[in-house]
Order: structure tokens, then sequence, then C-alpha cells
């Protein structure tokens, strides 16, 4: 069942498998031949809920599942059965599972598979399949299954079965085992396993990839993540099976904002964004030159204040900015933009911005700010654009010009609309619904696509006023691939839970620290 | 979780399979064609299996103590006819449309058990043989059952002990008709029938002999065969007649060969 290295050959299940089958059926014929005409008193013990018992404990839960039903319907239809079809195929095949999915739990909490945990299993299904059948019968008012006859029938049963389940168990577990024994050979330290077990359990969840060195892998069946209980990190979204890299991965990325990419740093630095709707995540990060025009709105809400706006962004070629985390937070951005931005004032008495002035303004906007992180870029973003005017581009870029000369166009009343309550004054000027451009998505809200291209822009306080303060990595998250977790920020739909969960939770130093012990981390 | 999440899929489709074989077998009375399928298939290997363990019991069908026991069968079927004819044929006759003809006791042996909750066996003999259903089971002790259902070659057998069945029963001396039924896991130690008197003022007591009172056409019950002596009379509080615990003859935990009363 579990694919390993050293799997047990394809003939060697199906010769267990066939081997097994043919007990079930030994077993129903034998109940039925011999055991039921046994003198005994009160009751019989039952080979075929042993056999079933002992092949869901030896096994697994679908075998055993499959199991109890076959040899079940058998025993229901098999000549002298005179209760209805169906009854110990019910009763066996969750005595089966039950028995087969209690040995996984014990396995996954507590890395122990000792065969007397399988046997106490075993007998704790038996007698529970004992009783099933019993409540079964009188759920379907059979007359031969009355109360007194329970009474009687029920712990003479059960004893029976006890007494009998150390042979079927031993006959299943050594035909099984055989089978096992072809996965991996037996370990000789015996005490390194039980430290590794220990050790497992101890840091679930924590470093899923850890194993103390030298004990290895669990012998009969290596840890696959499978068998390891699926906690996984609040938040993190992704389970423990794809470790995530993004544990490692530079804490902001100005590299273009693809899909999934951690720290995107939004639509500005992409150069495709405007025909994304990966342009609805722009604001996450949020450097300077990100920043969303909240003066558009302003300017078209009271042309009085004008000369906050800025130029219109000059057509950017730059398709990778350097990630520079610490260089670009320490950015003084606001006295460079601020100055940008009066010199973008200069432009706005006309009504009509054409790109001849973007060259200037880019140009201007360049020799004013002398930042390491934009130097390094092919062509280096204007401040002033990103600190007082968003990055508007595409088809949004055309409704935030128009908007500056014609108040209130429709894709401001829906960026009004859109725009959060608290941040409408400021933030409301350029929302992702209305810069995204309508044909992929702005009709959609919310769907999946969109929600995974939007970066960890987290909370709106820290993501919009709070500058880079605060590093945006999420941890766990998938850097350049749809498959990374999905998670909205606070445009989406629904409320993100997701950031309230990983920006806090205990879990994440402890396994911070730990992967920075192991050296995984950093 | 591919696995797990696959065999939850597989664990619910077998619940509703069991759950919907258990709903056409309840609707058609435990008698839908499961049982059938069923009998077919597993008949012929209960009834090689039966063959060897019985090897074992020294009650193989050709050896001498299964002749000795059929030739008693057939003994106590014309016992039974006999007596019934003397007692009063006239009006059982007529009352019973009883044919008159000579009952056929077909032998066989029992290949299996039900279990605890089940007072039925099976036969080696089947509608190859000439059972049919609703026939009389005996053996050379009294009573044993009656056929449920056949198959080629076995027949099941439902004991008289068994909870579902009520014999119709004429008390030997008086003459007295009554109603006897089976009681719980009779079959795991406490065989146990409980008789009730249909008439008020019939006296019952301890040690009276019942016989089958016999139905229409002999099926499922011939007429005179001996069941069992009353072995205890209890009056229950708020009853009118009176109710007799009664043994049976036939040991039905040691069933070994028993006769088929073929009505043919």
């Amino acid at each position: 069942m579990t694919p390993t290295a050293t799997e047990p050959t394809a003939a060697r299940r199906t010769l267990t498998g066939v081997v097994l089958a043919a007990i079930l059926l030994a077993a129903v014929v034998l109940q039925l031949t011999v055991v039921n005409r046994l003198p005994l008193p009160a009751a019989y013990p039952d080979l075929v809920l042993l056999a079933v018992t002992a092949i869901a404990v030896c096994t697994g839960p679908l075998p055993g599942t499959l199991a109890g039903f076959a040899a079940g319907l058998a025993l229901d239809v098999a000549p002298p059965a005179s209760h209805y079809a169906g009854e110990y195929a019910l009763v066996f095949c969750l005595a089966g599972y039950g028995a087969a999915r209690a040995v996984r739990a014990i396995y996954d909490t507590t890395g122990e598979r000792d065969p007397l945990t399988m046997f106490t299993v075993m007998a704790v299904a038996a007698a529970a399949g004992e009783a099933g059948k019993a409540a079964l019968g009188m759920l379907l008012s059979q007359p031969d299954v009355t109360g007194p006859a329970i009474k009687q029938v029920l712990p003479a049963a059960i004893l029976y079965d006890l007494l009998l389940a150390p042979f079927m168990f031993l006959l299943v577990a050594r035909l099984t085992r055989q089978a096992d024994q072809e996965r991996a050979p037996a370990p000789e330290f015996s005490y390194a396993q039980r430290l590794a077990s220990v050790f497992r359990a101890a840091s679930y969840g924590a470093a899923p990839d850890l194993r103390l060195s030298g004990t290895g892998a669990d012998y009969r069946a290596p840890v696959t993540p499978r068998r390891v209980p699926r906690l996984r990190l609040d938040g993190t979204g992704d389970d423990h099976r794809s470790p995530s890299l993004p544990r490692s991965v530079p804490q902001l990325r100005l590299s273009r904002g693809g899909a999934g990419s951690i720290g995107r740093t939004g639509s500005a630095a992409s150069p495709g964004a405007a025909l994304r709707p990966a342009g609805a995540g722009s604001p996450s990060l949020n450097f300077a030159a990100d920043r969303p025009a909240r003066n558009l709105r302003r300017t078209a809400r009271s042309p009085g204040k004008n000369w906050l706006r800025s130029g219109v962004r000059p057509p950017r070629s730059a398709s990778r900015v350097t990630p520079r985390p610490a260089k670009t937070s320490a950015v003084p951005r606001h006295s460079a933009f601020r100055g940008s931005a009066f010199r973008g004032s200069a432009f706005r008495g006309s009504a009509f911005r054409g790109s001849a002035f973007r060259g200037s303004a880019f140009k201007n906007g360049a020799s004013a700010l002398r930042i390491p992180a934009y130097r390094a870029g092919a062509v280096p973003r204007i401040p002033a654009r990103g600190w007082l005017r968003a990055g508007g581009h595409g088809s949004a870029q055309g409704a935030a010009g128009v908007a500056g000369s014609a108040p209130r166009s429709g894709a401001e009343v829906l960026a009004a609309r859109s725009a959060p309550s608290g941040l409408s004054a400021l933030s409301g000027a350029v929302t992702p619904l209305a810069r995204r451009s309508p044909r992929s998505g702005w009709l959609r809200a919310g769907s999946p696509s969109w929600a995974s291209h939007t970066g960890p822009r987290l909370s709106p306080h820290r993501g919009w006023l709070g500058g880079t303060s605060r590093s945006r990595t999420v941890i766990g998250s998938t850097p350049g691939g749809a498959g990374g977790p999905r998670r909205g920020n606070w445009y989406t739909a629904g409320p993100s839970r997701d950031w309230v969960r990983h920006s806090r939770h205990p879990w994440r130093k402890r396994r911070q620290r730990l992967l920075r012990m192991v050296g995984v981390g950093r | 979780m591919l696995e797990a999440r696959r065999t939850r899929v597989v664990l619910a489709v077998l619940l509703v399979v069991a759950i919907a074989l258990i709903t056409i077998d309840f609707r058609d009375g435990g008698d839908s064609s499961a049982h059938g399928i069923g009998g077919r298939l597993f008949g012929p290997v209960e009834r090689v299996t039966g063959d060897v363990t019985g090897f074992f019991r020294g009650a193989t069908s050709g050896g001498e103590v299964a002749n000795l026991q059929k030739q008693n069968d057939e003994l106590r079927a014309e016992l039974a006819q006999a007596q019934t004819s003397k007692a009063n044929a006239g009006q059982l006759a007529k009352l019973l449309h009883l044919t008159g003809a000579k009952y056929k006791v077909v032998t066989g042996t029992v290949i299996a058990a039900g279990g605890e909750y089940a007072d039925a066996v099976t036969i080696n003999v089947g509608s190859a043989a000439g059972v049919a259903d609703n026939e009389t089971v005996l053996n050379g002790d009294g009573l044993v059952g009656t056929v449920t259902s056949v198959t080629s070659s076995t027949a099941t057998v439902q004991l008289a002990s068994d909870a579902g069945t009520t014999v119709g029963i004429r008390m030997a001396g008086s003459g007295q008709i009554g109603a006897l039924s089976g009681t719980a896991s009779s079959m795991t130690g406490s065989t146990a029938l409980r008789l009730t008197l249909f008439s008020a003022k019939a006296t019952l007591r301890p040690g009276q002999e019942l016989v089958t009172f016999g139905s229409v056409g002999g099926r499922p019950y011939a007429p005179g065969i001996p069941v069992g002596v009353v072995s205890a009379v209890t009056t229950q509080p708020g009853s009118l007649t009176p109710t007799g615990i009664v043994r049976p003859y036939a040991d039905f935990t040691g069933l070994g060969v028993v006769g088929v009363v073929v009505s043919r």
C-alpha cells in the first residue's frame, strides 16, 4: 500500500491477496459446516469476523473494508442463513474499516506498530462486531434476536472470539508479515527506533523533514507524508509534504510579480501586469514606488489639491528589479517623492498629459532619487509616481487619466465602491477593481486565479501606510507557481483569515527557529 | 490522503450496497434472490465440506448408521400416518384434504448450521431429490422443522425451535389443539418451546405429549408427528389459557440424518 522503494512485488502482493481471500472463504465454510455444529453452550465463535478483523489490522483500511464486506456477504447468502442479506456485510465492513483505521491512527500518533497493539485492536473490533451483529438483528426485529437471547449469547460469543483470536491473528500476521518483510529489513537498533518515534512525535508538524540522524525512517513503512498526521502549520496553507521553499526565499522580491511569487511588488513592477488580472494585487509590497495613486481620487474630488498629482508614469521597460529589501526600505522616500510630486504637479496644469511629459517626468524622477535598488534595474522607476500616484497602467491607466479631468468615471466609481471604507479617503483612488483590465476578471471578484495572484498584501494599516517596516514574506507560500497557497488580500471578496493566522501563529517562530537550527532556512 | 479518501469512498459505497441489500431482503421477507444465488454458490462447497466432516463424524450417507437412521425416519413417518388415520381419519381427511397417500421420505444429512441467532440447518438433499419448499422435516425422534428454501443440491430447514416458527399441535390424549412456538436461541442450550392452547377450558399438565396437528396437504407440517412433551405449566397473569413449556423430542443441536416428508 505504501509506495516505498522496496515495495513488494506485484506477484507477491497478488499472492498474499489470494491467500487472504482463501482464508476468508475457508473461514466462511468452516464456520457454517463445523463451528456452528459444535455442541458449544450458548454461542459459537465467529471465525469470519476474526479473519476480517485480523486482515484489517494486518493490512490496511481498504483491504479490511473489502474483506469485511465480501466475507459478510458470503455469510449472508450462504445457505443456512436466515437473516436478511446484507446484515453481516454491513457490520463486518464497518468492523474491518474501524479496526484498520484504529491501527493506522495509533501508528500515526505514536509510531508504534507492535503486534500486541494490533491484536488488542483486533480483539476490540471483533467484540464490537459481535455486538453489531446483535444490534442490527435487533434493529431489524428478527424474531431470534431478542433481549434475553442477546444477553445469553453475546458474552459467550465474545469470550469464544477472544479465545480464538490469537490463532487467527498469528495466522494472518504471519502471512502478511512475509509480504511486509520484503519491503525492508527489520532494524537492529531498537533504541534508535524508539527515539525516532519519540522525536517524530515531539517535532511533528514543526519540521516535517527532520529526522534524527542515524535512525533513519521507520523501518517497516518509511514515513511517507501520508503517514504523518496532517497537522498543518496553521496558516501556511500547504502541507508538509512539499516543504515549502519560501522559507528561505528572500523576503522581498521586487522581481516581476508573477503568479504566486512571494513578496510581490505588485503590478507596478511587473511589466505584463496590465494584461493580467494580477494587477489587482498591486499594492502588495509597499514600496514608495508602488504606491497606488491615492491622489487621483483626491484630484477628482477636490481639484484644488492638484498639486499632489504627479505625472503619468512612463512606459516601463524594466522587467525585473533587483530585490534589495534592506535598502529599498531604507529609502528616505517621503522627501524625495514629494519633490517629484511637486514637480509632477507642474504638469498638472494642462488637462492633457501626453506621453511627452512622461519622458521628462521619468527623467527627473530618476535623478531625484538615488536609490541603489532602482539603479540596479534596467530602467528605474519614478518614485514620485509610486508615492503619490498609482502605478496605474493598461486600461486602468487610461481610466485614471480620464479621472483626472473627468471626475467620477466609471472605473473610479467602481473603485470608490470597492474600496474599504476605512481607507476610502486615501486609498480609494485606484483599487484593484479599477485597475485591472476588465476582461481579465473585474467581473469575477474573488475568483481563485485572482486570489492566488494577489500578493501578501495583508493588513491595510501596515500595508498602506507602514511602508516596508514589516516583512511581507509569507511563510509557506510557494514561489512562482500556481500551486502555491491561495491567499487573498483584503481586496478579495471574503475576509481573508489567512493572514491573521499565519502572521502571528506561535508555530511560525518555532518552525523558523527549528529550521534555522538545522540550516534549512536561510 | 489519497488512499484514505479512496477508502472512505469505497466504504461508503459498500455500506450503501449493504443497506440496499437489507432493504430488498426485508421487503421480500427474507427471501430475496440473493439467498438463491448464495445457495447456488455455496451449496456445493458446503456439501463437499459436509461430506468430509461427516466422514469424521461417521455419519456419511452411505454408512450403516445412516441407513438405519433413514429406516427409522421412514418408520416414524409411517407410524404418524397410521396413528392419524386410526384416530379420526375421516374428520381429518375431510378437514385437511389429506390425500391418504403414503408418505415418501427423502433422507438427508445436515451439512451446515446457522449461527447463534438462527435456528436453521442445511441438508444435502435438494430439489434434485424431490425436496420442495414447506415440507416437513423429521428425524427418528420427532419433528425437526420445515423446509424454507431449496437449491438443486441443498435445502435449508427452519427448525421448530426457531423463534419465527409456529407449529399447530394437538395434545396426544385429549385432542386439544394449540400453537407451539420456538423461543430465541433455543439452539444454543435452552431448548424450550412455548405451548399455548386455544381452549380456555383445556387442562394442561406436565407429561402430556404433543403431535403435529397437520396442515392442508401436509405442508408445511404433516399431521401426527410427535413433537415433544410438556415439561412445565405456567399460568401467566392476565392470560386466559395456561402456557406450557415443551421439551422437544428431537435434539436440535445434534442433528445428523433427517428425513423430508415429500408429498407428491
